[in-house]
């Protein structure tokens, strides 16, 4: 009787919602908007939650005794994780030789999480320092390079850390003031800082554009040779005697960025074995004993959103030149919490986590794009059902930084859980 | 002879909170002090007040002729003393060897894993958990490797905070040896502070007895350990 009263239930919270949402909808009329009435898809709705609760509620009930282990699932996650870091590899590296412009377009996307996800990850998987605000330093640094191109006539490879190194200049700059600060006062003051980043793109015209943005951004150069659709002297098709195409350009993007992101991924791995990178662990452990052993915490945190901004950085010169325009919507707090998003869904401090979870996330979210409007609610209930299957993230345990013999994986149930 | 550790008038306040009244206090060089006292008498503030954390608001504190009232923790830690913090405060989601790397902070890895041998023959078990992680050890093996982590920056000056909490007397005691055989064999001093007060004057050369954020009576382990009243207000009826 209980799973029907609760599937009943669940059945009542679906009409109340869908009533709403589905069951009306909004048609243009020949004078104004006419309101349509939707009950069978309503029915539809309301019955696919009833019966979906009630199967959930029995598979529950009747499942079977010997269900494996966590270190068991750990185990074989571990294993296959073994596997799926250079197969992905290999398939990032081999995708220009069989996939399309779209698919080609798509990857760049991706790998530009990809790489945000493992800059924020030095940030909040491994010093702990939740960061609300990680797009202003992808602003940082597509405004630095946008501005410094277009100012002194400046090529993309010199620009490149240049825009690091300013955004690093921020993340040192937001660090200060929020030293003190842990957990949701940081989130708060961060989320803060991001806004602020954005707001002043906006207002501040005779600089930045406004809302206008900055357009004719110099796209990138190999050697000094550019990649234009028309060819001629000087250019990448002309230089090697092919076909002047503009999806040179695009497979150029596409390793640019692969190169970027394996970069921050190399770059966090050999920090994580550096006194420096277990000192962020240590920290996001316990602030307290880190003190009492000698560690300044205020130099280690500082350097966690220095180097966490240096490769947001990076990542926002690089999303520039790609774009050839920019502007402060592209900049907004969404960016942010996807980013996030993707990080807590990968597995704290995760980098195989991470580049699984923008995968999924960015590569999912625009597979669906012909869904619409319910793309939005598929993104959200994906969120919540790894969240509530695996509530680590999806590739969660770390592997200790020094091993003496086999490196031996630390299991799920260490890690944090919902909230860091 | 000078004492490695002086403090003298030492007052220290939570907010409008007093929790020292001035405390005059000194180790000297290889010897175990020990600091007694009940809940809430300050004995944890007096020992974070030496790292700085919070900081004396009155008074001196001078550590090997050095004045190190005003200076930040994280300096005061690299001057040679190491703290085995009360609570233990071991890095649960780091291994053992991690953690016990973290205490050598700023010392040469080669240093390090010279260290890292004479923590573990002071304490074997932790070379048996290397791998394993610091939240899975038991309370006796995290004490153990709480102790073994402020080790690893080779101290001069080791002060330990309640290491006896929560543990079972068979652990204490075999956690005190350890103690007293560090100090005989390598002169370490160790300040001691405990709510354990008959194993750790019995331990100690000499002890302090803190109430109410004030030194009420100081002298030898033994000394101290005989008079009535200490008897009456801190061995009767329990440990």
């Amino acid at each position: 009787m209980k799973p029907l009263r609760d599937a009943g239930l669940s059945a009542l919270v679906a009409l109340g919602l869908f009533g709403v949402m589905i069951g009306l909808k909004t048609d243009a009329g020949p004078h104004s908007l006419v309101l349509r009435a939707r009950p069978w898809a309503v029915a539809a709705a309301v019955a696919a939650v009833f019966f979906g609760r009630l199967a959930m509620l029995y598979w529950r009930q009747w499942r079977p005794a010997g269900t494996p282990s966590p270190r068991h699932v750990a185990a074989t996650l571990s294993r296959i994780g073994r596997y799926a870091a250079p197969l992905l590899l290999a398939f990032a590296i081999t995708l220009p030789l069989y996939a399309g412009r779209y698919w080609l377009d798509l990857g760049v996307l991706v790998l530009t999480y990809v790489m945000l996800g493992w800059g924020l990850n030095i940030v909040v998987g491994l010093a702990g320092l939740l960061d609300l605000g990680y797009v202003a330093f992808y602003a940082v640094g597509a405004y630095s390079y946008a501005l410094l191109a277009q100012t002194f006539d400046l090529g993309f490879w010199t620009c490149l850390p240049l825009a690091g190194l300013l955004a690093a200049l921020w993340g040192v700059m937001l660090g200060f003031p929020v030293l003190r600060l842990r957990g949701d006062y940081l989130a708060i003051v961060t989320l803060a800082f991001g806004e602020i980043i954005r707001i002043v793109l906006l207002n501040w015209v005779s600089l930045t554009g406004g809302p206008n943005g900055l357009s004719g951004i110099p796209r990138p150069t190999l050697f000094g040779l550019k990649f234009n659709g028309g060819g001629g002297p000087g250019s990448f098709a002309d230089f090697f005697g092919l076909e002047p195409s503009i999806s040179q350009r695009v497979v150029y993007l596409y390793f640019v960025i692969l190169g970027l992101a394996l970069l921050t991924n190399w770059v966090s791995l050999r920090l994580r074995r550096l006194p420096l990178g277990r000192a962020w662990e240590a920290l996001r452990e316990d602030e307290v004993a880190c003190r009492s052993l000698g560690i300044n915490v205020t130099v280690t945190k500082l350097t966690a959103f220095a180097i966490g901004a240096a490769f947001g950085g990076f990542a926002g010169a690089f999303f520039a030149t790609r774009q050839a325009f920019i502007s402060p919507e592209s900049f907004t707090f969404i960016e942010s919490a996807v980013v996030l998003a993707i990080v807590v869904l990968g597995g704290l401090g995760s980098q195989l986590g991470t580049a699984l979870a923008a995968l999924v996330m960015i590569g999912g979210a625009e597979v669906f794009r012909d869904l619409q409007e319910y793309r939005m609610l598929i993104f959200g209930l994906a969120l919540v059902v790894v969240m509530v299957v695996r509530p680590r993230g999806l590739v969660s345990g770390r592997t200790p930084s020094v091993a003496l013999g086999g490196r031996r994986h630390i299991g799920a149930d260490m890690m944090s859980e919902g909230h860091g | 002879m000078s004492a490695l550790l002086r403090l003298s008038g030492v007052t220290a306040y939570y907010g409008a909170i007093q929790a020292l009244k001035g405390v005059d206090l000194e180790v000297n060089p290889g010897e175990i002090v020990t600091l007694i006292g009940a809940n809430g008498a300050g004995k944890s503030t007096l020992m974070m007040t030496i790292c700085g954390n919070p900081r004396a608001r009155d008074g001196q504190i001078t550590y090997d002729g050095q004045d190190i009232t005003a200076q930040p923790t994280h300096a005061i830690m690299r001057q040679g003393i190491a703290q085995s913090p009360e609570g233990r405060r071991i890095f649960p989601r780091m291994s053992v060897h991690e953690n016990l790397l973290m205490g050598a902070h700023g010392h040469p890895p080669s240093e390090a894993e010279a260290t890292m041998q004479e923590v573990f023959a002071l304490f074997p078990r932790l070379l048996e958990r290397l791998s394993q992680r610091g939240g899975t050890l038991s309370g006796g093996e995290q004490q153990m490797l709480a102790i073994g982590r402020a080790l690893m920056s080779r101290p001069r000056l080791l002060l330990l905070d309640e290491p006896s909490l929560g543990l079972a007397p068979l652990v204490v005691r075999h956690i005190f040896s350890a103690i007293r055989e560090l100090n005989r064999r390598t002169g370490l001093t160790v300040l001691l502070v405990e709510q354990n007060a008959y194993q750790a004057l019995r331990l100690a050369h000499r002890g302090y007895v803190l109430v109410n954020g004030a030194i009420t009576m100081a002298g030898p382990g033994a000394e101290l350990l005989a008079r009535p009243e200490i008897r009456a207000a801190y061995l009767e009826g329990g440990h």
